[in-house]
């Protein structure tokens, strides 16, 4: 993150951009270009949970317990909505702050994620262990 | 617009880390994705009967739809090669609807109503 800041070509320029907060400039077009891979890559983590949810409750064998698939699928495809959208908040975030030479904004979505799926994992295991016929 | 060439030399340097290139693959994995996604979600959704059926196959379709149509007009941003930065909240903004309509028509006929 830093790196980048530093490479935004003149570093006064990026200070005096900074100072003031609303110069808008041009960024690099590389870290253009890397914040729309970010966003891509965040885009296809969520259709992968998306596509991985409802195959979940199409391709499993149905458990003891009722609704299980779905309780494995639903959360699966509403974490995958939920990065979709943050992943676009995220990237216009990056943009803006890259105009005006500031840091990048920090963003939670790496920890709802791991978090999101651990916790996916765990219903899992459960169905796995108390449901299966 | 008139096409130019990328930026290619940075404090006297030539080298801009093939980011297009990168760039524009990446593109085509995303797409492939949105083809998989789409795939699986109207495999599911087939066996709906009636209008349910036909709802549910529109809002898939119209979400891959609409997630291409964003691609297309970021692949214009790249082709005439002006700086995009924040003009690109058009086309990043139709490929994020596209996919919170995949999953909205996941949830609600692939799951809810299907399952």
């Amino acid at each position: 993150m830093s790196d980048n800041q530093m490479d935004q070509g003149g570093t006064a320029e990026v200070v005096a951009a900074a100072d003031d907060g609303h110069e808008d400039r041009e960024p690099d077009v590389r870290f253009t270009y890397a914040n729309e891979r970010t966003f891509l890559a965040w885009n296809r983590t969520a259709l992968a949970l998306i596509a991985t949810g409802v195959a979940a409750t199409q391709l499993l064998p149905e458990f003891h317990i009722a609704g299980g698939r779905q309780i494995l699928g639903i959360p699966l495809i509403a974490l995958g909505a939920l990065v979709a959208l943050t992943s676009f908040r995220q990237w216009k975030a990056n943009e803006s702050a890259m105009r005006r030479g500031l840091p990048l904004p920090s963003s939670r979505m790496t920890a709802v994620l791991a978090v999101g799926i651990g916790a996916i994992s765990v219903i899992a295991i459960i169905l796995v262990i108390r449901g299966s016929k | 617009m008139t096409a130019r060439e990328p930026q290619r030399i940075i404090d006297g340097e030539i080298d801009d880390g093939l980011s297009p290139e990168r760039t524009q693959l990446a593109w085509g994995r995303s797409g492939l994705a949105v083809v998989v996604a789409a795939g699986v979600l109207a495999r599911r959704v087939w066996s709906l009967n009636g209008s349910l059926g036909a709802i549910a196959l529109a809002i898939v379709g119209i979400g891959a739809l609409v997630w291409l149509i964003g691609m297309r007009a970021s692949r214009r941003l790249h082709l005439t090669m002006e700086p995009h930065g924040l003009t690109g909240r058009h086309a990043f903004g139709l490929v994020a609807t596209g996919t919170v309509m995949l999953a909205l028509g996941g949830l609600i006929f692939g799951v809810l109503l299907g399952g």
